[in-house]
């Protein structure tokens, strides 16, 4: 007999069911009847790009989201997850990209909240500190319980995050790109202690789109890809070239004519030498990015979304300040120019997110025809007040060359449909002298007959000799506009192809990382 | 553009449908009287605008609303909410009365007068500066250090006024008398020259908000200020000359108050909570949509102010009432969206890296 009474803790895990999973945000299908399993104690990647769903997915999973159609089973019993408290409360455990701690607050602390541990009315602090000493000490997730979490490290703060699923409890542990922002020791610790953590018979959802972890840390894989399931297999049975096709290969719907006209590029225009630039929580983004884009050829960036691609055109056109190496145009150093003084050395932008960064939803259509080009001469008088007269000569005269349907004068350009107010955009950035034209996405969410037109306004002013950077997540459409496509992938330029050495199949790999060029 | 106008114009007055409904209920429960609301309105619009010299009492207190509401209408429209006009409004006040009886001997009182002016906006805009410069440097919410500057002001001007600048001649705690004050309009009402001054001022500003580059880049910060910044506009050039043209204007309402009315022509140690720059915030949010807005806007306010103690006077009613019925006004707006750019502010956004932000541009002035 035990002299105390010991607390035995012998839960066992159920096998997760994901059966028929459809999620749909308006008319977007986020996830299309998606039926999945994770065995108990097994280690399972979701890998998938951008928009695939599987970030989508673990949230209907965590009861963040509540699907359309489809069961969440947890040992076979059918589960109505109406908020993470009811998952929780089944044993399901997630640490989301971004933290949820209170960073005044101690280790211990965030790591009790909600289920403190009381004497009397007063919070137990030695108790908790001790519980999770012990808890940190069983999983094999080191960490000082009495430190307040502003002074972690993002990698122990992860640890704390891991931590307060297991102190809850679970038994299924979802991890949303874990090591996203995680060096890569601290990475290979995170994957010891999961490692651990299924030994003991918790079962570790994570989701990534870095192949390499999946083919060392994974025991199944599942690839998502536009809210379906591609491909789902144990990894031992698995090559990372499948994976790989699954996740970036077929069709995407729109159909994009080729163009295979040979370009003969004149000078240089834009040229990067050895860029790194951090992003806004000081990780890096991009790391010594090379690359040079000349006078009359398309480049396209390649990459898995959060690569860089987006970090490393706001650094070109001034948004984001770069850290190390240079940005020049026409062969001058540029990288301590205002944005202002870039635009007037040539340099257009025609930004991912139309509604933020490119146009004033509520200003008139004519108003935003002219927006960065206000203090231009014929715009605006030297004593500072605007040419009302020469704005609407201007606006009509873009509208009809760019065929923007339903722009009028005085109108508020919100009630412009996308491909329209994109048509706009275009207008505006291209109706000026230009040596670079920075493209990011370029047809988001436009349909086809808008893309076709993006498109060849693009090579339009491609051919009249001005240098173009482009961005897109669609291999379809970087084959299809790029001259040279420059591939990244962890913030590097991994692969600098021209279109002819391409392929969808070739990129897919350079991006994910299964070959190295 | 219209279309938007019209659009707050109608739910401006929807709120004051709502606040007069609910003000008359309290009105009939506080007098057990079903016919009190009635009577009460009555005497409060009479005594608005029911004689010539209602009418003067009216656009006595029109005349600073009309500055404070366009300070706080000029910093919204680059997305700030000053809420600092009372402490800038007591700071130029306080300037303007000090330049005006210390360089009363030196210069004539034609130049004295305009310059004791500017010295007060120019006062108002160093105190709306610390706010600004944290705001686009740092980070911090303009409204909490402005709210802060407000305390300083009320106590540093009340220590100066009643210790180091008070009139050594008299026993009450305020400085001398200044040696020019704005003429009045009519011999026989206390409505002065600072009238006209804040129409044109109110005018030129509704102006040059549509027609000028300035006009253009600011609309374009306060109502999408990642497009702006993409644009290549200086997104911080353009909040701090705002917020500094907003302190002037509102410094400049002071300078107005003291340099005009009776019974001021002094700085008083207690001016400061004299409220009209807390009632600029009320008149800005019920223009919100128009610059123009602002005129009708404290045309009400001032009408309100000033008919509340023929109501009180005449019929009984506590002239407070009329206070409730502008606060419920004020919530009756929010209600319906008018304070969007107030919880737009309340998310920090002026230094994140991304400059990402989500703008809803309900509420905006052009």
């Amino acid at each position: 007999m035990m002299p105390f009474p010991a607390i035995i803790v012998t839960m066992t895990t159920p096998e997760v069911v994901l059966r028929g999973i459809t999620v749909a945000f308006g008319s977007n299908i986020a996830l299309n009847a998606v039926t999945l399993s994770f065995p108990p104690g097994s280690r399972n990647a979701v890998v998938g790009e951008n928009g695939a769903g599987k970030s989508t997915l673990m949230r209907a999973l965590f009861g963040l989201i509540q699907p359309d159609a489809g069961d969440v089973l947890l040992g076979g019993k059918p589960q109505r997850f109406s908020s993470p408290a009811d998952a929780i409360a089944s044993g399901i455990g997630m640490v989301q990209q971004h933290f949820e701690l209170i960073p005044s607050f101690t280790v211990a602390e965030n790591i009790v909240l909600g289920a403190e541990m009381r004497r009397g009315i007063l919070l137990d602090k030695q108790g908790a500190e001790s519980t999770v000493r012990n808890l940190a000490e069983k999983s094999g997730l080191p960490i000082d319980p009495s430190v307040r979490v502003a002074e972690l490290s993002i990698a122990a703060q992860q640890r704390v995050e891991i931590l307060k699923a297991l102190y809850r409890n679970a038994r299924i542990l979802i991890l949303d790109e874990p090591t996203a922002s995680l060096a890569p020791s601290e990475a290979s610790e995170l994957w010891a202690a999961t490692r651990r953590l299924s030994v003991t018979g918790t079962t570790i959802i994570f989701v990534t789109h870095k192949l390499d972890e999946v083919m060392a840390e994974a025991d199944f894989v599942t690839v998502l890809r536009r809210g379906e399931k591609t491909f789902s297999s144990p990894v031992s049975q698995t090559a990372p070239e499948q994976i790989a096709s699954a996740m970036v290969g077929g069709k995407t719907g729109l159909n994009i004519p080729i163009d295979n006209k040979v370009i003969t590029p004149g000078g240089t225009r834009l040229h990067l030498e050895k860029l790194s630039v951090n992003n806004h929580r000081g990780s890096i983004s991009v790391v010594e990015a090379s690359l040079t884009v000349r006078a009359g050829e398309i480049v396209g960036l390649a990459g898995v979304d959060g690569s860089g691609q987006r970090e490393l055109i706001e650094a070109v056109v001034g948004l984001r300040r770069s850290d190390r190496g240079e940005v020049s145009l026409n062969g001058i150093d540029i990288s301590d120019w205002s944005i202002e003084a870039r635009r007037n050395a040539g340099i257009a932008y025609i930004p991912e997110d139309r509604h933020q960064r490119a146009l004033v939803l509520s200003f008139s259509c004519e108003e935003n025809m002219i927006l960065g080009r206000q203090r231009e001469t014929t715009f605006s008088r030297k004593s500072g007040i605007l040419n009302k007269t020469a704005i609407q000569a201007f606006f009509a005269d873009r509208i009809a060359a760019y065929d923007v349907r339903g722009a009028e004068i005085g109108v508020p350009v919100r009630s412009l449909s996308g491909g329209n107010q994109q048509k706009l955009v275009l207008a505006r950035e291209l109706s000026r002298d230009l040596s670079l034209v920075a493209v990011m996405q370029p047809t988001r969410g436009l349909d086809f007959a808008a893309a076709a037109f993006v498109h060849n306004a693009l090579r339009r002013e491609r051919d009249r000799g001005v240098a173009v950077l482009f961005q897109s997540l669609d291999l379809q459409e970087i084959l299809a506009l790029s001259d040279r496509i420059a591939v990244m992938l962890s913030g590097r330029i991994v692969a600098i192809l021209s279109r002819q050495e391409a392929n969808e199949t070739l990129l897919g790999q350079l991006m994910t990382g299964v070959v190295a060029s | 553009m219209t279309g938007a106008v019209l659009k707050t114009a109608r739910r401006s007055c929807l709120s004051l449908v709502i606040a007069f409904l609910l003000g008359g209920a309290l009105i009939a429960s506080l007098q057990h009287d079903i016919k009190a609301p009635f009577a009460a309105y009555n005497a409060l619009f009479t005594g608005a605008f029911g004689s010539s010299s209602s009418w003067a009492n009216t656009l006595r207190q029109t005349m600073p609303l009309l500055l404070t509401g366009m300070a706080v209408a000029v910093a919204l429209s680059a997305g700030l909410f000053n809420i600092g006009a009372e402490g800038q409004m007591a700071v130029g006040g306080l300037a303007a009365a000090v330049a005006g009886y210390g360089l009363k001997d030196v210069l004539p009182g034609y130049c004295l007068l305009p310059f004791s002016c500017m010295v007060g906006a120019l006062a108002g805009a160093v105190w709306a500066t610390p706010p600004v410069l944290l705001r686009v440097t740092r980070g911090v919410h303009e409204v909490i250090t402005a709210i802060l500057f407000n305390y300083i002001a009320q106590n540093l001007t009340r220590y100066l006024a009643a210790y180091p600048l008070k009139d050594p001649a008299g026993q009450a705690p305020q400085t001398p008398e200044v040696g020019a004050t704005l003429p009045r309009l009519w011999a026989a009402y206390d409505v002065h020259a600072g009238l006209p001054l804040a129409l044109i001022l109110v005018c030129l500003f509704a102006w040059a908000l549509r027609y000028t580059v300035w006009g253009y880049e600011t609309r374009a910060v306060g109502q999408g200020k990642g497009a702006a910044e993409a644009a290549g506009i200086a997104v911080r050039r353009v909040q701090v000359t705002a917020m500094l043209l907003s302190g002037a204007i509102a410094g400049l309402a002071g300078a107005v108050l003291i340099l005009g009315e009776v019974p001021f022509r002094r700085f008083p140690a207690d001016f400061y909570g004299v409220g009209y720059g807390f009632d600029g915030l009320a008149v800005a949010l019920l223009a919100s949509g128009s610059a123009w807005g602002v005129i009708p806007a404290a045309l009400l306010f001032g009408g309100m102010n000033a008919g509340a103690e023929a109501m009180a006077f005449s019929v009984g009613t506590p002239k407070q009432i009329v206070q409730v019925i502008q606060g419920i006004l004020i919530v009756a707006i929010s209600a319906t969206a008018g304070l969007t750019p107030i919880r737009r502010n309340f998310r920090s956004d002026s230094v994140d890296a991304d400059g990402r932000e989500n703008h809803k541009a309900d509420v905006r002035i052009d």
